[in-house]
């Protein structure tokens, strides 16, 4: 058996110090890893990730993490990245981890993500710069998750992110605020590459479960929507997770939009 | 900042929720910010009472004409988690 504590949106900082650890006192006899979805801190202050890293302290087991859109606001990532990774934790962003969990190789494909919103509702890739910058932000690091999964040789695969793959986990939050708070993109990759169970947090007023088109768990573990310290998770032993049978997406790269109609035409490369 | 009626400043309760989100000693996104008549009243979870009372101070200061009333909570964290036990 696997057991799987996660936790997100933690906001750590000077003024939470003793908070949290007295919740992880008997994490290590419940749980075998610890995934933590982002927001590891307040406002990306190095400092407070060393202030968590104390409350951590006591958790003797693996930490994997990501980073939030907290964690990076002070500009500081690289240096909280380096405490994190002195301390022992796996910080990913684009990349994945395989653990020995009682025998089992457990791998961890991480990503922040970001925004652009859910089918049927979502940013494109067209118009002002900073619009296409946006989504291809979240395109880049769709396509990085998609990567860094397909690249596991395990026999578990989970997928860690802090924004949202699918709209089921933001149930709660404002529908102003989807295309804010994750993108299908997220969801696509997960799918496309395959996984047992995918986690996120940034939604504090979402819903913890969900699951993507393709059929894979879904869940918020922001602390303010578990209303715990950290939620557990357990799988009975190896499984292949299987990508979902999807074909290729079409290429749009080489499509050119004619101002004087709706037509589409292939571009010369494409024809 | 000198303080405006939300009468005429439509825009003033989001300019006070960018303010909580920006100003370290909060630093949340998720506050809702409301004005009622001459009261401002702020909603949503915090992760301590000194951010609580942090999100008080701020919106004092913006609108020192208001009353604040702070509805934001800081969830108590029990331990005990549940297991889910996935296929």
């Amino acid at each position: 058996m696997i057991r799987i504590a996660a936790m997100a949106d933690v906001h750590f900082g000077a003024d939470a110090v003793g908070t949290l650890r007295p919740h992880l006192t008997h994490l290590a006899e419940r749980a075998d890893l610890l995934l933590i979805a982002g927001d590891l801190t307040r406002v990306g202050d190095p400092a407070e990730a060393a202030l968590l890293l104390d409350e951590l302290c006591e958790v003797r087991v693996p930490i994997v993490a990501v980073l939030g859109n907290h964690d990076v606001h002070g500009g500081q990532v690289v240096s909280i990245v380096a405490a994190l990774s002195a301390a022992g934790v796996h910080v990913l962003e684009g990349d994945a981890v395989t653990l020995d969990v009682n025998g089992v190789c457990v791998g961890v494909a991480g990503a922040k993500g970001f925004g652009g919103g859910f089918m049927g509702a979502c940013a494109s890739d067209f118009g002002e710069p900073e619009m296409r910058a946006f989504i291809a932000h979240t395109k880049e690091r769709a396509a990085r998750l998609e990567t860094a999964l397909r690249g596991l040789d395990c026999d578990r695969r989970i997928a860690l992110l802090h924004y949202a793959p699918v709209p089921d986990t933001l149930c709660g939050e404002r529908l102003e605020l989807y295309p804010f708070l994750g993108s299908y993109l997220l969801a696509e990759a997960i799918d496309r590459a395959g996984a047992d169970l995918a986690l996120h947090g940034h939604a504090h007023a979402g819903s913890e479960r969900g699951v993507t088109a393709g059929g894979v768990p879904v869940r918020n573990v922001a602390q303010p929507v578990l209303r715990r310290a950290y939620a557990l998770y357990c799988f009975d032993g190896a499984r292949d997770s299987v990508p979902v049978d999807l074909p290729s997406p079409p290429d749009l790269a080489g499509w050119r939009y004619l101002a004087h109609g709706a037509a589409h035409e292939r571009s010369a490369r494409h024809s | 900042m000198a303080d405006q009626s939300s009468d005429r400043d439509p825009y003033l309760a989001e300019h006070l929720r960018e303010a909580l989100a920006q100003d370290p000693r909060v630093g949340e996104l998720g506050l809702d910010v409301e004005i009622v008549g001459e009261t401002v009243v702020l909603r949503g979870t915090l992760t301590s009472t000194e951010r609580q009372a942090a999100a008080s101070d701020i919106a004092h200061d913006l609108m020192p004409n208001h009353a604040v009333r702070n509805e934001t909570a800081v969830p108590d964290c029990p331990e005990a988690p549940q297991v889910e036990h996935l296929p």
